[in-house]
């Protein structure tokens, strides 16, 4: 079991990596996403070993690691809020530069770092 | 308590001073200075009644850090020093500022600031002289620099000014980091920062070449000797008053102060003080050289600052007991110099010795008076300077003729610049211009007196000289200063730089063209020039290094991945463990976790292939709720249920994104990112093998003994039958907060972003 766990959170991993690498900037967004869904894996891949319950504990009975729950819950509801805003900018970008191709926008960027440049110089 | 008692009344001439400045401009400068001479009465009746003390104040116990202060003859002179010459030179500036403020077309109320930044740069070094403690040296060292870089670039509109600022910062900041360094090894070395404490333990097992090295390194630099020199020169372009303060009597002699406080470190190291030794021959005959050359007035005393500093660190190299009284002899009749070059500055409106001549016409008290500070630094009878010549040549006679030489040759180019310095201003043909204002011309004839008198009653200097050497060598100290009238070494040795100096002075216009010119050739080569292109090659490694960086996300993004999995590979490789990795037994229970992983993993293949933007989102969400599943199945229901809502609402956030994206653009990128680089394949696999190793690792070694178990338990207390909410709620709240702020943040974000309109950046 720990390796089937082990395996399946490389394995997200390694395509969240692969998505961020691309060039577009909505599939660089997707790979966080998974990215942020693997890491979640581990911690509640933590407990399994152990299952049990987590309401209503009774004595003597297995109990799933209530602290690695609260962590995966807390990195669920981080992982979304900075999924959302990451979304957003991806949309602010195409609305400010025209395009979602991560070449393009380095283009943009170097265009206006040698303008700056070439103000400063006169 | 009392040895704080100078400390405080310096640390409060400054604020002192800015809030008289407020009421009436003029009263900063009578403030500050009063403070400053009530702090030197304070040092002195101190050190009369009581002696020499240590003060240890309690810091961080725990990690053995403590405030220590100390009053031994060392402090004892330099703060005399600091605090007597800081006074005159804030006087000064009374008299100097308004005009120069008038001349650069700025307010008269900055000479409020001005005043308030000298004050500010009199009790850091106080503070300096005064610390006993390896880190606080260092803080101290650092506030003398930060405060010098403000008033060497005080007329900020002045280009030249301000890069002069930042060169001083720069390598006196540098050099400063590497002191720190030294002091850092000391400390780990001797388990203590407190300088006594380290010295006693030093005593049975020899500092490391390289802690010496580093704090001598700092020392340097602040001392501006070679290879360090050349920031001094520039430094010129401040006010006089900052030069004639700072590169006189404070700044340029914290250097030399260290290595006098470090001293018992450095005495059994006799390589490194070889090294100090020949850097300061080199500095000497530089500075020299340099200052027989120079044209502008305020250069000329610049190098002759790096000669005899040079001097003082030959003789800290050589464990001489003078050391300590050379920097207090040189150091008023330089300042002396320096605020009379400044008035005459003032004056004329020239600032080259070639612009001006016979002035003793016109100002025969400031000719007077510094005559007689000449005469002080090219070391003539009856003045204090002739005991620094004394203990100079005292130290280089058991050395041998080569260094008895050198001495000679030295004391001698001394006299001359001097002579060409003295002469150049006051001598030759008559030029006629206004009086000098009285407060000008006070300070450096009250310095002339104190020099005349140290060389009228040498008894006077004998008393702190001897405690500062005691304080230095850790030795009682013999020194004598008199006046003999035989044939001993260094009376002849006296004699002979007197007729050299005034042979090369007699002689100077045939050698001073090919000399000029010799020397401009080698400033190709010197530190300045290796200086400039070090900073040149940075600045083109930066801009070569942000257009890598900008050029390609990709590669950014790569080059934090990849390193970081072989990093984690890495890791694995060299620790070694018993049973790395489990593979953990599988029973029935798991085969529902095992399929909802499987569907996981398949949807997360299914991604990379995606054609269409939906597609990619369906199965995003996919994976996400597979997941939530698997956490349902390994009995986390709150988990699950969080992740199913947040999937929930992630899939619809992304619909609503994709509708706002305009459709052709979608497609249009979609194709383009079809074609994968080979090398993104192979930073892909290794992220996920180190990912894939390392959760494995982990995972097989879980603890036993959880912290979970415990929290259980507490939950009851809690009154919470929900372990996870007690948890989330009462136990990690702090967490719970810091996770709604970060929420709260990204939401705000992501409405402002989506509200701008378009066409606003």
């Amino acid at each position: 079991m720990i390796l089937i766990a082990s395996l399946v959170v490389g394995l997200l991993f390694a395509c969240g990596v692969r998505m961020v690498l691309e060039r577009e900037l909505v599939r660089v967004a997707c790979g966080t996403v998974l990215i942020t869904n693997s890491s979640v894996l581990l911690i509640v891949a933590g407990s399994f070993p152990e299952r049990g319950e987590a309401l209503s504990v009774r004595q003597g009975w297995p109990v799933t690691d209530p602290v690695l729950q609260s962590l995966a819950l807390t990195a669920i509801v981080i992982g979304f809020a900075v999924s959302a805003l990451l979304l957003t900018l991806v949309h602010r970008t195409q609305r400010a530069h025209g395009s979602l191709r991560t070449d393009r926008l380095v283009e943009a960027e170097l265009k206006r770092v040698h303008a700056v440049e070439k103000e400063e110089g006169h | 308590m009392p040895i704080l008692l100078p400390i405080l009344l310096a640390l409060a001439c400054a604020p002192l001073a800015y809030v008289a400045g407020r009421w009436r401009t003029g009263a900063a400068a009578w403030t500050g200075a009063l403070g400053a001479l009530v702090a030197l009465g304070a040092l002195v009746h101190e050190w009369t009644t009581q002696g020499p003390s240590r003060l240890v104040l309690p810091w961080a116990p725990t990690w053995g850090l403590s405030l220590e202060f100390t009053r031994d003859g060392l402090s004892g002179l330099y703060a005399a020093l600091a605090l007597g010459v800081g006074a005159l030179v804030v006087l000064y500036s009374r008299a100097y500022m308004p005009h120069h403020l008038a001349e650069e077309g700025r307010p008269a109320r900055d000479e409020v600031r001005f005043q308030g930044l000298i004050l500010a740069f009199m009790a850091a070094m106080v503070l300096l002289v005064t610390v006993d403690d390896l880190l606080l040296l260092f803080v101290a060292l650092d506030l003398t620099t930060i405060i010098s870089y403000l008033l060497i670039g005080f007329d900020r509109e002045d280009p030249e000014s301000r890069a002069a600022a930042l060169l001083s910062l720069v390598l006196t900041g540098a050099t400063s980091v590497v002191f720190f360094a030294g002091a850092m090894t000391l400390g780990l070395q001797y388990g203590t920062f407190s300088l006594p404490l380290v010295i006693e333990r030093a005593a049975h097992d020899p500092a490391s070449t390289g802690a010496l090295v580093c704090l001598a390194v700092g020392a340097l630099g602040k001392s501006a000797q070679v290879p360090f020199h050349f920031w001094l020169p520039r430094a010129m372009a401040a006010p006089t008053p900052v030069s004639s303060y700072l590169h006189s009597a404070a700044m340029v002699a914290a250097g030399v102060f260290l290595l006098q406080r470090l001293y018992p470190l450095f005495a059994p190291a006799t390589e490194v003080r070889d090294g100090l030794l020949a850097i300061g021959f080199l500095s000497m005959g530089m500075g020299s050289l340099m200052a027989l050359v120079a044209d502008p007035f305020k250069r000329v005393l610049a190098y002759s600052t790096i000669a005899q500093y040079g001097y003082a660190l030959v003789l800290v190299a050589l464990g001489s007991e003078g050391a300590p009284l050379y920097v207090a002899a040189h150091a008023p009749c330089k300042a002396a110099l320096f605020l009379t070059v400044g008035a005459i500055t003032q004056v004329t409106g020239k600032k080259k010795l070639s612009e001006v001549s016979g002035l003793r016409h016109s100002l025969p008290v400031l000719a007077g008076a510094s005559a007689i500070a000449a005469a002080g630094l090219s070391a003539v009878p009856l003045t204090e300077g002739f005991f620094k010549d004394e203990v100079f040549f005292a130290a280089l006679v058991p050395k041998g003729p080569a260094f008895m030489a050198a001495g000679l040759v030295g004391a001698g180019m001394t006299l001359a610049y001097t002579l060409r310095l003295w002469w150049g201003l006051f001598g030759g043909p008559r030029q006629d211009v206004p009086a000098a204002p009285r407060l000008l011309v006070a300070p450096v004839v009250v310095l002339a007196g104190l020099i005349l008198l140290g060389g009228l009653v040498p008894g006077l200097l004998v008393e702190p000289a001897r405690a500062a050497a005691e304080a230095m060598r850790g030795e009682p100290s013999t020194l004598e200063l008199a006046y003999h009238f035989d044939a001993r070494p260094e009376n002849l040795l006296a004699v002979g730089a007197w007729v050299l100096g005034a042979l090369l002075f007699a002689t100077r216009h045939a050698w001073t063209p090919a000399l000029s010119r010799v020397l401009e050739a080698a400033s190709r080569v010197g530190a300045e020039r290796g200086y400039r292109l070090l900073l040149h090659q940075l600045d083109r490694l930066s801009t070569w290094l942000h257009e890598k960086e900008v050029r390609d996300l990709r590669d950014r993004v790569a080059s934090v991945l990849v390193p970081t999995g072989l990093l984690g590979l890495a890791v694995l490789g060299v620790t070694p463990l018993r049973d790395r990795f489990k593979v953990g037994p599988v029973g029935w229970a798991d085969v529902t976790l095992v399929m909802a992983l499987a569907f996981a993993s398949a949807a997360a293949l299914a991604t990379l292939r995606a054609k269409g933007h939906l597609r990619l989102v369906l199965l995003i969400s996919c994976v996400g709720f597979s997941l939530a599943m698997v956490f349902a199945f390994a009995a986390a229901p709150d988990v699950a249920l969080t992740s199913v809502l947040v999937e929930t609402t992630f899939t619809l956030l992304f619909a609503g994104l994709l509708a706002l994206l305009p459709e052709d653009r979608l497609r249009r990128a979609q194709e383009e990112a079809q074609k994968p680089r080979g090398r993104d394949r192979l930073a892909a696999g290794v992220a996920g093998a180190s990912a894939f190793l390392l959760s494995w690792s982990a995972l097989s070694h879980l603890h036993a003994d959880r912290v979970g178990t415990r929290t259980v338990e507490l939950a009851e207390i809690a009154h919470s039958p929900n372990v996870v909410a007690a948890v989330l709620t009462d136990f990690r709240g702090l967490d719970t907060v810091g996770e709604m702020s970060v929420v709260v943040a990204a939401l705000l974000g992501v409405t402002s972003l989506l509200g701008l309109k378009k066409g606003r950046r």
